[in-house]
């Protein structure tokens, strides 16, 4: 034993205090990793990854409305002259609708970067004039486009004025509709379609637990991606099956990414309402002999109906009933409880009113006749409580004993009849604390222990209850 | 010159110099601690390097009972309890049966030996006979504190810590059979 404490002590002693020099690259290392860090978190003031990719998307998105189209339709790096063809004008508005689709995209960073998008907006307006260009140059198809593009950036601009949240889905399905004669009506071929998101949930409200059931609509949809918030599922499910247990407000999301990479969004709320909560107390607790009638207390939250089952074949509709047993226990006693909304919560409680054949309890506290001493008789039932007696049933023989904190035997009885009434030789007890001890036997023999401390308590001379 | 105060204060704004002091001020002695947790010098720097950055995020956690350098030095070994974690997924795992129970009944005349060689015994150690050494001899752990930080059972914690003082012991025994002819090495780094 000596010698495992000689290890502790030696490598405690040797150690204390113990330098060792870094070498220099640490407190660039540890530089270098706060950097990087502050740079992946977000702060309006700051330098980071946000801007850097918002700065990205607006490059990316100027970058595609100025030559995208083109390219994407010749394969070739072409110069803008080439506009003149027929043929781009309708890119144009491909290329419009996927810098929305960014912009969406952008709405999920913060207020900040609102600010940053706006570049790509302002761009897009400049790009207008151009197509308006093409528009005097071409014939009655292209037309329609430019109102197109003016429509599809309103929608836009309303959506982000509007938090997606509040958006039904039947208006975002509706959105959807809107934009499809457009995408239809350029031309049909694979991978130049609008990508609509549209979906319908039920039940979209309910208790819990709530099983929701998506249907999705989407159309020209390659992926799609569901987020369930606050804190739900996520996942890339066709339809999944959503469920809640918690009651709250939750915002279920869909994007959908077509083939060519445009996105578009739709969201619908489901609401899980608050369940009630069943809960009951009741009078008297026990059935005693004089079997007086039971009430119940319903103790329930949020609810606006109830329905009793006592467990001896009646029912009740009452909020509080009152009833009356007529038999012997033990009964489960079972509260149904409805709110407002509809949603039940059941509560049994098994096994009330059990009778017991063999028992004895003794009080903790009792309160001295301060008009003299009693002799310790008592009437069983009584509310008086001047003598320290217990409570029983089916006791053949007893024995109890009462100490006080020295030790010593202050009262003593083998007569169930006879209590304490905390006088000791025709003198009150000091009030305080007194251990007692009672044994004896219950009427089927099995003997019986108990034992515990009763507080005596003092009132000052006259009434007492 | 900086009280702790100023530094903290100052690594709460996150103010570069008051970082930079911090460092010097505590980087050799909590460098110190972090040895004793590692393989060798490489990971124990990067546990300082990770331990650090994890001070400058949090400093403004720190509460201000006790003294600085037990929080930093906590900081350290709950670091150390990390990369122990990391690397179990990685490394090559020494069976506990592997180890020769030879354990010497004389225990060998101790004081003499250097810091460096009872680190060199403390780095010999399976890495997790190691973190329960560390935590139980030198830094004065409860088992039932070793087994939280470990994710453990305490009897765990107990078992292997007896190994290890075992482990220890023989290793110690060989080291002063070895060294006997050049005795009188002196620790260098006092």
């Amino acid at each position: 034993m000596r010698r495992n404490d000689d290890i502790e002590k030696l490598f405690r002693e040797r150690f204390e205090g113990y330098r060792l020099k870094p070498s220099a690259g640490v407190w660039q290392r540890v530089m270098r990793q706060l950097r990087w860090q502050n740079f992946l978190r977000f702060s309006p003031r700051r330098f980071n990854i946000w801007y850097l990719s918002a700065l990205m998307a607006v490059v990316a998105g100027g970058t595609w409305l100025l030559y995208g189209g083109d390219k994407k339709e010749q394969d070739l790096v072409l110069p803008a002259k080439e506009e003149v063809r027929p043929a781009p004008p309708k890119k144009n508005v491909a290329a419009d609708t996927s810098v929305s689709g960014e912009q969406k995209q952008g709405k999920n960073f913060s207020a900040e970067e609102k600010g940053k998008l706006l570049p790509s907006k302002k761009g897009m307006n400049e790009r207008s004039p151009n197509v308006k260009v093409q528009e005097k140059k071409e014939e009655e198809a292209l037309s329609d486009d430019p109102r197109l593009l003016r429509d599809e950036r309103q929608g836009q601009v309303a959506e982000e004025k509007q938090p997606a949240e509040d958006v039904e889905v039947r208006d975002m399905a509706a959105m959807g509709v809107g934009r499809e004669p457009h995408a239809s009506g350029r031309g049909s071929e694979a991978g130049d379609e609008m990508p609509v998101a549209r979906f319908t949930l039920s039940p979209r409200r309910g208790c819990p637990p709530l099983e929701v059931h998506v249907t999705d609509h989407s159309e020209h949809a390659e992926s799609r991606r569901w987020k369930v918030e606050p804190r739900g599922y996520e996942g890339d499910a066709r339809e999944p099956v959503l469920r809640f247990r918690e009651p709250g407000t939750y915002v279920v999301k869909l994007t959908v990414r077509a083939r060519d990479g445009r996105v578009a969004h739709a969201s619908d709320t489901v609401v899980v309402y608050e369940p009630p909560r069943a809960s009951f107390d009741w009078s008297p607790q026990e059935l005693t002999e004089s079997n007086e009638p039971v009430t119940f207390f319903n103790t329930s939250l949020r609810a606006v109906r109830s329905f009793w089952s006592f467990g001896d074949g009646h029912t009740s509709l009452e909020e509080e009933p009152i009833h009356h047993f007529t038999e012997d226990g033990p009964f489960d006693v079972m509260l149904v409880v409805w709110s407002e909304q509809g949603c039940a919560d059941t509560l049994v409680r098994k096994g009330l009113f059990q009778r017991e054949d063999f028992y004895i309890r003794f009080p903790n506290a009792f309160i001295a006749n301060p008009n003299g001493p009693t002799g310790g008789y008592y009437t069983e039932g009584a509310l008086a409580n001047d003598v320290f007696h217990p409570v029983w049933k089916g006791v053949a023989t007893y024995h109890l004993q009462v100490f006080n904190r020295m030790g010593e035997l202050v009262f003593e009885s083998r007569d169930l009849h006879k209590g304490w009434d905390g006088y000791i030789l025709d003198q009150m007890a000091a009030p305080g604390v007194y251990i007692w001890k009672a044994t004896g036997t219950f009427t089927n023999g099995k003997p019986y222990v108990r034992f515990g401390n009763v507080t005596l308590i003092r009132k000052k001379q006259g009434r007492y209850n | 010159m900086y009280t702790d105060e100023d530094l903290i204060k100052g690594c709460i704004r996150k103010e570069r110099a008051a970082q930079k002091v911090l460092y010097e001020r505590y980087a050799d002695i909590l460098l110190g601690i972090c040895a004793r947790y590692a393989a060798d010098t490489a990971e124990a720097e990067d546990i300082l390097q990770e331990g650090f950055v994890r001070i400058f995020n949090y400093i403004a956690d720190y509460s201000g009972k006790g003294s600085l350098f037990n929080w930093m030095r906590k900081i350290m070994i709950n670091t150390a309890i990390t990369f122990y974690h990391r690397g179990l997924k990685h490394r090559y795992h020494q069976d506990i049966g592997e180890l020769q129970e030879a354990a010497p009944d004389e225990m060998p005349g101790h004081a003499d030996f250097t810091r460096e060689e009872l680190l060199s015994v403390i780095r010999s150690l399976p890495e997790g006979y190691r973190m329960i050494f560390n935590l139980y001899a030198v830094e004065g752990y409860k088992h039932k504190e070793i087994a939280e930080m470990l994710g453990i059972d305490i009897n765990t914690s107990k078992s292997q810590y007896s190994r290890a003082r075992r482990f220890i012991r023989q290793k110690l025994a060989e080291l002063s059979r070895v060294r006997m002819p050049d005795e009188g090495k002196k620790d260098s780094s006092e």
